[in-house]
Formats: C-alpha cells, structure tokens, sequence
C-alpha cells in the first residue's frame, strides 16, 4: 500500500463568498458551509469563526479538532464508513490542509473541557493554538438526545472538513511525501537486519463522549486488529471521544499520528517498521484481557523485536496499557509506551492507576494535574462558563476578572499520549 | 544589589586539615570561602558569596549526629545566610551522610534554602534526596569542575526564590516529585530513539520510573508445617547484649547471624536491639516481640512446626541502603538454604 | 456460554447513579448508595471480600474522580473464592480516589440538576457499554 500526502500551506482562513485557496489565504463561505451543517435536521443553529495564533481568542468546550483532507486519488474518500462509503483508503493520493483545523464546538453535557487559547500563557498547552482554526459553533434542536447530538456534532465537524478540503482538489501541492506500507513478506526481505517494530495503538472505547470509530464500527466492537498506518492519514479512524481534553486523541491527532510518522523517519535507517495494531480500552474486564491476549498474539505472529504502545486516557486504561506491555514482553518483544500522569497537583502521588517493572521503558505527556493561573482574554468562543464544570477545572476556577485557575488537562491535547507534544516531567 | 550571602559547609579533607587522620575534627568555622568555596565562588558572578565555612571531620559528625548537627545550625544561624550549601561529597560515603544530614537540619532549623552534590551511589542520596536538592556529580573529586556549575546555578535559582525546574534541567536527584517541562524533541520521537536503545541493548533512561515494588511471587505452601524448619530474619535489629558485631544503628553495613539453640526465651539483659530512629524501649524489655523465639518454641513444643531454626539473622533497617539488603538476603538466603530451612518469618520495627 | 436469563441474575451492580439505579433495577440485583463515590468503591470492596468478582473496572469511564459525582460497578453474582485481581484493582481505585477527590476541590453541590442528569448520563451509558458485553460473551 502507497500513500502519496500533498501539502498545501494554509496562512490564514477569511470568510468570503467566493470560496477559493490563495496566496496561502484560505477563503471560505460561511453560508454555504453553515447550510450543509443544518442540513442535519438534529442541528438547530450553526455558525462559523476564524481564530487566528497570536488572536485574544478563548475556544470553548471543543469537541474535535479535524485537518481538512480530499482523496484525490485511490479508492475510498475521506472518513470511510463515517462520512463516506465505506472503502478501503490509505493509497493513492490525498491532500492536506496544513497549518489549519476545523474545531467543533457545542455543549453535549454540561461539564465538557476542552479549551484552546489562541495567545497568552495557555497557547503553549494546546498544539492547536498555533493553527488557523475554523471553529464551527453549533446547537441541538429540541428533543434531541446527547448520543444524537455528539453523532451530528461528529459528522458535521468531518463533512465541514471534507467541503473545505474540496477546494484545492484540482490545484498542485507545495509539496509531497511518500508513505509506503509492504506486506510483510516484502519488508523482511527488504530489510532483512533490522529490527521489526510495530506500533500498537490503544482507542478510547467506553460509551458516551468516550468512543472511537474504525471505518464507522465502534472501535469497543472490534478485536485488536491489523491496519495500514496510511489508512489512518486517510480517516480511518475516527475520535468520538470528548473526555479529557489533555489525553483524548482528536480526529487531527489520528490523521497526523506522530508515532506513525516517526517510525516511518526510522523505517529502513534503524528499524523495519513493520506495521501496526490497533486495540481498544472497553470497561468490561473480560473484554481487557481478552483485547490485550489478542494483541499480544498479534504482536507475536508478525515475528517482532520491538513495539510502541500508545495509551488514550487515565485511569482504567491505564489496566489495559499495563496489561498490553506485560503480556507483550512476556512473548519476548521489548516496549517502549507512551502515557501521561495524574501525580497530583503537588506532583507527589502515584502517576498511574497501574504499574508493572516491565514497563521499564516509558514516556511521559506531562502531569495533567499541575494547576496554572491563565489571565483572561478579549474574546470567548462558546462559553467560559463551562470551566467551572469541566473536568480539571471546578467551581471558583473561573475568577471575577476572567482568568481561569484550572489544571492544564483543560487544554485540547496538553498531555497527548501519542507523543504528539514535546512537554514532559520527571 | 546586595549579595546573597551563603554559608558552606565541607570535611576536614576540603577544608585542607588533613585526611582520615583528622575525621575526628570537631565543627569549626571560618569567615569566606575555603577550598572548593573559592570555586563556588566563582560561579556566582557577584550575585552571591560565601560569608563563612563549616569545617567537620567526617567521623566527628557521623558519630556525633545530633550534637554536631545543632551546634552547626547555631554556627549558620548567626550568619543569617540565604542559603546553605554542603559538599559535594562525591562518593565519599559518610561525608554524604553528613551533608545530607546537615542541610536537612539547616532547611527544618532556619527555613531557608539548601542544596548540595554527590554521586548517585553515595547512600546521602537515599537516605536524604527525597527531602532535599542533591544536585548529581561524578564519582570522584576529579567531577569538581563539572559540579561547581550545577550548583552554582541552582544556588542562585533558590536565593532568588525562583522556580525550579524538573529534576532532568537543573540536575539534582529526582525526590520523586513530578515537574513538567518541555524536552527538545516530541514524545512519539523520544519513544522511537528509546525503543532503537532498548532494541540494541544500549542503555536508555524510562521519563517514568515505575513505583518500585520489587514484587516477589510467593513460595508454594507448605503442605505440612509439622516438619518444617522455620527460621527468623529481622531488620529489627536484634541482637545479643552488648551487640557484639557492632551492626551500626542505621545504614548498616553488615548483618549478624545468632544462634537460638536451647533458648526459650529472649530474656532483658541477655538480648536487645541495636536499631535507632524509634523507641527501643518495649524490644529492650522483650525482645521476642521483634523475635517471636518464645511463641515459637511453643508451637515446637506443640508439634506445630517441625522445629524452629538455630540461627536467626538480624540487621538494622534504619536508612539502611536497598543495595546492602539486597545483598545481605542473598547471603543469608545461601546459609538458609544451607541449613535446609523450608520457611522463613521476616520481622520488622 | 450464559443464556441472557442467567446472565441478568448474575450481576450485581452497586451505583450511586439513580438512572443507573432505575433502568438496572428490573434485570439486576442493585445496591443503590444514597451517597458518594467513595462509599460506591467500598461498597465493593466489601462485596469483592465476601467472594463477588469485579465485571467492569472501577475508574471505567475518563470521567476520573473528583470529577464526578456518580460511580457504577459491575459484579458478578455469584460467590466464589475471593479474588485478588478484583482486590488489587478496587484497592488502588480506592487509594487513587481518596485523593484525587480530596484535592479536586469539586463540589457536588454546587452542580445544577441539568448537570447532575448530564453526570448520570455518562456513567450510565459507559455502564451500558459494558452490557453488551454481558449479554453476549461468556461472563469472566
């Protein structure tokens, strides 16, 4: 399987009639997207703004933050299965939108995180503080439940994505990178000396605000199984997850996997990345050991000498990454695994709900827990209201000049557990 | 600006008095900097300097504990300084011991500042780093230029009260505190180059040590306690009268091998304890509530378990270090063996 | 493979969650804790003592504590031997708990009812996502 990705570099997003990419400025009509978004009869109201880096602009409660792509060759178009037929992607070619997202904005629940601060102290929290966001800001009709409501707000933040992306599908990329996936017959006979690596990747699947789609299945649905890296640069999975905002991983998050993408750096140089497995975090106890033998057994039979593994959220997730790295270097297979902490404001407790000395090889995203003191800025998107109730935050977060005392795990993305971020601790 | 005023605290050895011939010499204080004060000096570019130095022997402090560390404070407590700084002590044990020690004292006493510098491997680091910043060094005296700077910058930070960084960016020991920071790289990319190191059998450094249980899964029961032998190991300390092995009442060094036979009971004034840092008192009186010796020569005698041991083996588990237990269990686990031992009870304070 | 009749008399669910309490009520033992989250985890603990095994995790859902008011646990029915993976789990749950709910600084009562429905809502449908897994697989 070969992906080609073409990139174009988006400067700043303005609103305009005629929709159209140029110079690097995207320009894009707000009525026409807004239309398609009420389409869904489940959505009363829709708008769209633009938030810019360096703009005293506060994004509030986000749901999900997309990177607008187009297929524009090879089977299948984008988000197979959720916001396309279901096909199958990851060859061929797409184009990338860089330097910008979609962000969907909408109270589901009352107590949602999920904060981005354009300028100021907390830009340095969220990665998507530094993009051009197109934030779509939308409300239920009446009578609509909140499983309804998270499905229209999901779909209208890919099919936003999917629309913008369609302007460029007939112009020429800046640049273009290649991305190949061999079977595994191939790779080892064309790389015979290194050592295989895979990347096991743990999805988020426990209901409510805390799901994941694999090509439209609810990823809690699945056993652990096979897929090509380059199908997830193609939306073949799918965040559903809202809960927490510092360690859920955003639709951007998947189509920009940076484990991915820093295996293939390494593919062929130090290591035969051989491909990738994807497995869930279910809260039913039976389904954990079962998902992390079959992931063990996977690992197993494609012969490997090392693996990534990749957490998503705190708690009881933190059972099934022990339970995946054990059992997995029971067979003989070395891990490396990624996470983030919840050691505590003082940053004196325990880190993990789960331990175990063969986890011996670890990443950290940051404590989650540390509380920061964030002066308030000119503008909200959404409401700030919610800081109050959301989860890092808690009443009196929100002080009567605006500034917020809250946990950095309000930030989108603050403690990502694909190592997307470059924070640490120790 | 005025100077932060600092005061230094070094052994005999830097403090050129002499060697292991004059670690009895008692706490002695002089105006300015002194030996590795005047290098330490240098790092602080005008900000700060050294108003007085501490010089004690490393025998002096490390069997006078308690009247060595407050006659010190006083000797600092009249300086009124800003901070305190001790060593480094490289990987000379008990001039660890004492800067650790000595600084805890200062930083409860006076409320201010405290740091100083050793090797990883000096038990000053076990026993004090959890409370105070040791800022890491090399093995050996030969590490002074690269410590000085360290320390030096770390110094300045705590006098400006300024916050400190994670363990990794300022350089002390981790006191098992978590302090986020951002690293050069992204984490996926630091995951990557880990796995490459593990893969090749090259050292690498976990960003999360894992709570250190040292889990041993257990024996398999014992299907007839009838005939089992039965041994005791404490790290409660207890010993004959007069502690005839000098087992050193914390960071002990050796462990002592006892024997029990014929012995009924362990009797006031034929058994006692050699721990510090609690209340000896009721183990002085009846040291079987430590050792239970009488309650198993009752079970003997009853014919629950097959016999009681004739050797126990006692240590002292105050501050003692996890690498001098581990290799004492290994020890007494071979003589265990030995003596065909099929059980042991492991007592503790 | 447990029939679905013998399945629902085979689980106990502790809960302080009265949406929870309401919908589980016809299918399932249910020991509803008019109190916190904390006495929903000892409530277990106790049961997990007398021989009940754990279904669901304890910390299941991303909501964490100290961030919510409700908890709902699954077990099973039956009583067998005590079991330590379920001690070992609802024990650093506990531990975990305690603390995280002591330096949340979140108050229950501050919560709006609309609020309150939004928090029984979540834990009942991560609760539900474990049913699925009741009804069709083997228990444990």
């Amino acid at each position: 399987m070969k992906l080609v990705l073409g990139y174009f570099s988006i400067e700043d997003i303005q609103f305009a009639e005629e929709p159209r990419l140029e110079d690097g400025v995207l320009f894009v009509d707000e009525a026409a997207l807004s239309a398609e978004v009420l389409a869904d009869e489940r959505l009363r109201a829709a708008h769209f703004e633009i938030a810019r880096p360096g703009e005293s602009v506060r994004i509030i409660p986000v749901k999900d933050v997309i990177q607008p792509r187009v297929k524009v060759e090879g089977g299948g178009e984008m988000f197979p299965g959720m916001a396309s037929n279901v096909d199958v992607v990851g060859s061929g070619t797409t184009y990338v939108l860089e330097g910008m997202s979609v962000v969907t904005v909408g109270p589901i629940v009352g107590f949602q995180e999920g904060v981005i601060d354009m300028s100021g102290p907390g830009e340095v929290y969220s990665p998507f503080s530094q993009l051009n966001n197109l934030v779509l800001v939308v409300e239920p009709a009446e009578g609509v439940t909140p499983q309804e409501y998270e499905q229209a707000v999901r779909l209208a933040g890919l099919k936003t994505a999917m629309n913008v992306a369609e302007l460029v599908r007939e112009l020429t990329p800046e640049r273009i990178e290649e991305f190949e996936h061999l079977n595994i017959v191939e790779s080892s006979r064309k790389y015979p000396d290194l050592p295989r690596v895979a990347y096991v990747q743990m999805l988020q699947s426990q209901g409510l605000l805390h799901d994941t789609y694999v090509y439209g299945v609810d990823a809690k649905r699945i056993l652990p199984t096979l897929i090509s890296p380059t199908e997830t640069m193609d939306g073949a999975i799918v965040s559903g997850n809202c809960v927490s905002a510092c360690d859920k991983n955003t639709t951007y998050h998947h189509l920009n996997n940076p484990v991915i993408a820093d295996l293939y750096k390494a593919h062929g140089e130090t290591l035969n990345f051989v491909g990738m497995v994807i497995t869930n975090e279910n809260v039913y106890l039976a389904d954990k050991i079962r998902s992390s033998n079959h992931t063990a057994e996977l690992c197993s039979y494609l012969g490997l000498d090392g693996v990534i593994i990749s957490q998503e959220g705190f708690g009881n997730p933190d059972t099934d990454l022990i339970m995946n790295c054990t059992k997995i270097e029971d067979k003989g297979i070395k891990t490396v695994i990624i996470t983030d902490e919840y050691a505590g404001r003082d940053g004196k407790s325990q880190s993990l709900a789960d331990a175990s000395p063969k986890a011996n090889a670890v990443v950290t995203g940051g404590n989650a827990n540390m509380l920061v003191e964030i002066p308030p800025l000119d503008k909200v998107i959404g409401s700030s209201g919610y800081i109050n109730v959301i989860a890092g935050g808690s009443a009196g977060s929100l002080k009567a000049d605006g500034a917020i005392e809250a946990e950095i795990q309000v930030y989108t993305g603050a403690t990502n557990e694909l190592g997307f971020n470059k924070m640490s601790a120790r | 600006m005025e100077k932060f005023k600092v005061v230094h605290y070094i052994n005999q050895f830097f403090g050129q008095i002499g060697g292991e011939e004059m670690a009895t010499h008692p706490p002695e204080k002089r105006s300015g900097p002194v030996g590795p004060g005047l290098g330490l000096t240098a790092q602080f570019k005008g900000e700060a300097e050294i108003v007085a130095t501490i010089i004690c022997g490393d025998g002096y402090y490390n069997e006078n504990m308690d009247s060595a560390a407050a006659a010190i404070v006083e000797m600092v407590r009249e300086e009124q300084p800003d901070v305190f700084v001790a060593g480094p002590a490289f990987n000379a044990g008990r001039y660890g011991v004492a800067c650790g020690a000595i600084c805890k004292a200062v930083k409860d006493a006076l409320q201010i500042p405290v740091l100083t510098g050793m090797y990883e491997e000096n038990p000053g680091v076990d026993m004090y780093g959890k409370e105070i910043y040791i800022v890491s060094t090399r093995d050996s005296a030969a590490g002074m230029r690269s410590a000085l700077p360290v320390i030096g910058k770390l110094l300045l930070k705590l006098a400006r009260g300024e916050r400190i960084g994670a363990s990794v960016e300022e350089g002390y020991f981790s006191q098992g505190i978590r302090v986020n920071f951002f690293e050069e790289k992204r984490g996926s990319t630091r995951a990557v180059e880990m796995l490459v190191k593990k893969l090749a059998d090259e050292p690498f450094v976990t960003e999360y040590p894992m709570p250190s249980f040292d889990r041993v899964d257990p024996m398999p029961a014992i299907k007839d306690l009838s005939t089992a032998n039965i041994a005791i190991v404490t790290s409660g300390g207890i010993v004959p009268h007069g502690n005839p092995d000098r087992i050193e009442s914390s960071s002990a060094s050796k462990y002592g091998e006892y024997s029990i036979e014929g012995v009924a009971d362990l009797v006031v004034g034929e058994w006692e304890t050699a721990h510090g840092g609690y209340d000896p008192t009721a183990a002085n009186h009846d040291a079987d509530c430590v050792v239970p010796v009488d309650v198993l020569r009752d079970m003997e005698q009853e014919g629950i378990i097959g016999k009681l041991n004739p050797y126990f083996y006692s240590t002292v588990g105050n501050g003692t270090a996890v690498a001098s237990s581990k290799q004492f269990a290994a020890e007494m686990a071979q003589k265990l063996i030995e003596q065909n031992v099929s059980a042991v009870i492991l007592t503790s304070t | 493979m447990a029939t679905e009749a013998n399945t629902a008399s085979s689980v106990i669910v502790v809960t302080n969650n009265e949406l929870v309490h309401e919908a589980f009520s016809i299918c399932c033992q249910v020991f509803f804790i008019a109190d916190g989250y904390l006495e929903v985890l000892l409530k277990t603990r106790d049961l997990i003592h007398k021989g009940h095994c754990l279904l669901t995790h304890p910390l299941a859902g991303s909501v964490k504590p100290g961030e919510t008011p409700y908890r709902t646990i699954l077990l099973t029915g039956e009583r067998e031997e005590l079991e330590m993976m379920s001690l070992q789990l609802i024990e650093d749950a506990i531990v975990i708990s305690r603390r995280m709910i002591e330096q949340g600084r979140f108050d229950c009562r501050m919560l709006s009812d609309q609020h309150k429905k939004d928090f029984q809502l979540i834990d009942y449908t991560v609760v539900e996502s474990a049913c699925a897994s009741v009804k069709t697989g083997t228990i444990r």
